[in-house]
């Protein structure tokens, strides 16, 4: 059982780590593919990335992962050291190949499966890998050979130099150096905490490999370590010493012996030298025998924590509840300090501290909610690798600009977002970019643009997608649209009107099916997640110039800015950001129509006129239009006028859903929203606009 | 850890369950003893504010706040087709939380917890055509008393929808 947890614990942290290192990995090859060039550091990054990968996949028993690594930090082994000419394009692809292939293993994973899928077979990805890295070898062979007489001159001159460096006895560029670490006697786990040892000098150093090079719980393997010690192998450039305070920072290790080595040389004639150089060192420093390092038997924690760590992944629940219990004790706050009781009592000490109080939980409000905030930069990023591969695929030359990805939207919602933007991104490749040949015939730049940008207004977040493309066809839609027997208002349509056709279910004019895109599934896909995060979405075009599709969503879902209105003994709230104005109705200016229903002419436009308390069946001694007030609310350009009793003023209020139980009955579909319970401990309905349109229109 | 709490779980429903077995608490509607099993009871509370909500029939009285818990409350009476009173200081909510489903019940009085062996639990008579017992699940007799054994799950069940399917169609007639 305890087995188990810990194993399961393992597991969920190896996919945290992967995962991230996956998306850094893609980065970085996105980058380096638009650069046409993997620079030196890059490499490294690929290299540590794919090592880390294979280490603790191998670890986890992944064995498909783990070769895929290996592979991959092969070639990448391959192209630091002999630096021969890359074709980035087709090593990306290889990387996004192999990097697929462990997504779709960690993504199984996550699913809750034990072990890999052993049907995807690997075989072909490493042959392909490996037969790139025989072909690059021919390549550099030659070159290789002029290389390696070049180091031996270097090393040549360099021998003397260190020899004469008594302060920093190594101090020439990376060298090749071999530490073998023994691990304190009574140390359990060895393989684990060697792979860990491995796994905190590839940060500091270059080119790590290492002997026994699986750190399996194999019983072999431990016996080996116990025994012979874990034999690691890196270049540096850092002074023996300094790599010696490094190795004796680790925990769990009794000593280590350093030795220096050069690659190209041969070992046991440097080896010569350098106990040489280590005596002339050892000297000045009294007794140090040979290189071995005694480091104390301190028992010190496990340093496994210290290596990173700076997130920790949580719960979305817990987190839930921490918003819910956090939102409790605002309101109790202001119930306690607001009590009746107190009431008109002058008790200095009393609201000293009950204001120190409200500091701290409103502190604490804020800090809760913007937990839950996160920048826009994963969905956003997601998108770069949807327009490369279909840019490969479509043959088309797009580039990806991205505004404003630091933007923080709720959690929630960005779940709800990476589906739509990734239909909307697809469509602009798709139908949107035309083909090379036609943007020169038309004098445009043949490399095509798509821009996302996300900015921040206030209660709301706005995505806009543009394309400098072909735009819409308006009466291909138009047509389309007559066809499916959807033009019920007339031929007068207005623009944004015609554009709206296409989020309808089913409407496509695309006349085929691609891959990608055609079915006139994905803008209905995309309308129901906008709609689902209460948001909003227009499509702006115009013919040749390109398409802007607009998204607008809601910050947050936790918290509303409302307005509260009194009905009766009840109050309601109305989501401010659809509150267009609110005033007191000069007598006589309501009127009704033969059907008994009540409007109102404001500035030329006739709008429709809902009593609140009819409508939610309310008592209440204000009844006449003159004596109340009238709030104009707009959802999606449609108006509505609520008739209210009294404005009781503006809240932000934690949005609560209804209770089980009353989902049996239809109180959303007649605009009920959520509810909410107000700083005096009384719960408040929140409105629906949209339902209360649509419901009555 | 998932499996561990949920065997601990099952460990404490099942000692609940033993010890709860065959206890009611009984309460009084108008002239009748009803009881519930008190396996379902989470709380006693007097009656609170009530917030009325719209589009619901008339024995959903509205939401109440339950120390930050939204919990609909549900008038017995009206529920039991039976003439409403004003509430008064002796009338109850009793919250009852059926498969994660927390709903209060307003009842008259709260009279006390019964204990009620299977052996004197009879089952309600079939009338085929009524409805009228559809919310009783049996027959209890306490010394000479006789205790209406209510079915909670019943109480809340979906075929309540059919009362408001019901009322909202006498509404659209009237309309």
């Amino acid at each position: 059982m305890s087995h188990d947890k810990q194993s399961e614990s393992l597991m969920e942290m190896f996919i945290f780590e992967a995962n991230q290192l996956t998306e850094q990995l893609e980065n970085i090859l996105l980058e380096s593919e638009e650069e046409r060039h993997i620079s030196p550091e890059n490499i490294n990054e690929i290299f540590r990335i794919m090592h880390t990968i294979k280490g603790s996949a191998a670890m986890m028993n992944l064995n498909g992962i783990s070769t895929v690594a290996h592979t991959l930090e092969d070639l990448f082994f391959f192209i630091r050291e002999e630096e021969p000419v890359v074709d980035v394009t087709s090593v990306c692809d290889l990387v996004f190949k192999g990097l697929d292939y462990i997504r779709n293993q960690i993504g199984n994973l996550e699913n809750g499966a034990v072990e890999e899928d052993k049907q995807i077979n690997t075989d072909n990805l490493t042959e392909m890998i490996k037969s790139n890295i025989a072909k690059m070898k021919n390549n550099v062979k030659s070159y290789v050979a002029n290389k390696k007489s070049e180091l031996r001159d270097n090393l040549v001159e360099n021998v003397p130099k260190i020899q004469n460096a008594v302060e920093k006895p190594y101090d020439n560029h990376f060298k090749k150096c071999k530490a073998t670490i023994f691990f304190d006697d009574y140390c359990s786990m060895l393989s684990v905490r060697a792979f860990m040892i491995v796994n905190s000098l590839s940060k500091i150093f270059e080119g790590v490999t290492y002997f026994p090079d699986k750190l399996t719980n194999d019983e072999n393997i431990i016996r080996y370590l116990s025994d012979n010690g874990l034999e690691v192998n890196f270049y540096t450039e850092y002074s023996y010493y300094e790599i010696k305070d490094m190795i004796e920072e680790i925990n769990d290790v009794k000593t280590v012996v350093i030795q220096v080595v050069d690659s190209d040389c041969d070992e046991a004639v440097y080896e010569k030298d350098i106990k040489e150089s280590a005596e002339i060192c050892g000297g000045g420093d009294a007794v140090k025998s040979d290189l071995s390092v005694e480091i104390p038997d301190q028992i010190k924690e496990d340093n496994r924590q210290a290596i990173k760590q700076n997130i920790i992944s949580v719960n979305i629940n817990k987190l839930d509840k921490l918003i819910n219990i956090v939102g409790e004790i605002v309101i109790s706050e202001s119930m306690v300090t607001k009590s009746p009781d107190i009431a008109g009592l002058d008790l200095q000490n009393f609201s000293k501290a009950a204001r120190h109080l409200r500091k701290l939980t409103d502190e604490l409000q804020d800090l809760v909610l913007s937990v839950r905030m996160i920048p826009i930069e994963m969905s956003f990023n997601k998108m770069h690798r949807i327009v490369r591969d279909m840019s490969k695929k479509l043959g088309k030359e797009v580039t990806l600009e991205i505004i404003g990805e630091s933007t923080e939207v709720d959690k929630n919602v960005i779940d709800y977002l990476s589906d739509p933007l990734m239909h909307l991104i697809r469509n602009s490749m798709d139908h949107g970019i035309e083909s090379k040949e036609e943007r020169i015939n038309n004098n445009k730049n043949p490399v095509g643009k798509i821009t996302l940008e996300a900015k921040n207004t206030g209660g709301d977040v706005i995505i806009t997608i543009s394309d400098d493309g072909r735009g819409l066809d308006k009466q291909k839609i138009l047509d389309k649209a007559r066809e499916n027997g959807l033009l019920t208002k007339g031929e007068n349509l207005t623009d944004k009107e015609i554009f709206g056709f296409i989020l309808l279910p089913g409407f496509s004019t695309n006349e085929k099916v691609t891959e990608f895109s055609g079915r006139g599934v994905g803008m209905d896909v995309v309308k129901k997640n906008i709609d689902n995060v209460k948001g909003s979405i227009s499509v702006d075009s115009e013919q040749g110039k390109g398409t802007i599709t607009t998204i607008k969503i809601p910050l947050t879902l936790a918290i509303v800015d409302g307005m509260m209105v009194k009905v009766g003994n009840n109050v309601y709230i109305i989501p401010t950001q659809s509150i267009v104005q609110s005033f007191r109705p000069a007598p006589g200016s309501v009127f009704s129509d033969t059907d008994g229903r009540d409007m109102i002419l404001i500035r030329g436009n006739c709008y429709p006129v809902i009593r609140l308390h009819k409508l939610f069946n309310v008592e209440t001694q204000i009844t006449d239009y003159s004596d109340g007030i009238i709030i104009i609310t707009e959802y999606n350009d449609k108006f509505v006028c609520l008739f209210a009793d009294n404005l009781l003023g503006e809240q932000q209020v934690v949005v609560k859903s209804l209770p089980l139980y009353l989902t049996n009955f239809k109180l959303k579909e007649c605009g009920v929203g959520g509810c909410t319970i107000l700083g005096d401990g009384s719960i408040s309905l929140i409105l629906d606009i949209s339902k209360i349109l649509k419901s009555n229109f | 850890m998932r499996s561990a709490t949920s065997e601990a779980d099952i460990f404490k429903d099942d000692t609940q369950e033993d010890t709860q077995k065959g206890r009611f608490l009984s309460l009084s509607l108008s002239e009748e003893v009803f009881a519930l099993e008190i396996k379902y009871v989470t709380e006693i509370v007097g009656v609170q504010p009530i917030t009325p909500i719209p589009e619901v029939p008339d024995y959903v009285k509205g939401i109440i706040n339950l120390r930050g818990k939204i919990i609909p409350v549900i008038d017995m009476r009206l529920k039991f087709k039976k003439p409403s009173t004003e509430y008064t200081d002796r009338t109850c909510i009793i919250v009852v939380d059926i498969e994660q489903v927390s709903v209060g019940l307003i009842v008259d009085n709260v009279v006390e917890v019964v204990s009620i062996p299977d052996k004197d639990i009879v089952p309600p008579p079939d009338y085929r055509t009524g409805i009228q017992n559809r919310y009783i699940k049996g027959i209890g007799m306490v010394e000479t008393k006789v205790i209406l054994l209510l079915d909670c799950k019943k109480i809340l069940s979906k075929d309540d929808i059919e009362d408001v399917l019901e009322i909202q169609k006498v509404r659209g007639d009237l309309l």
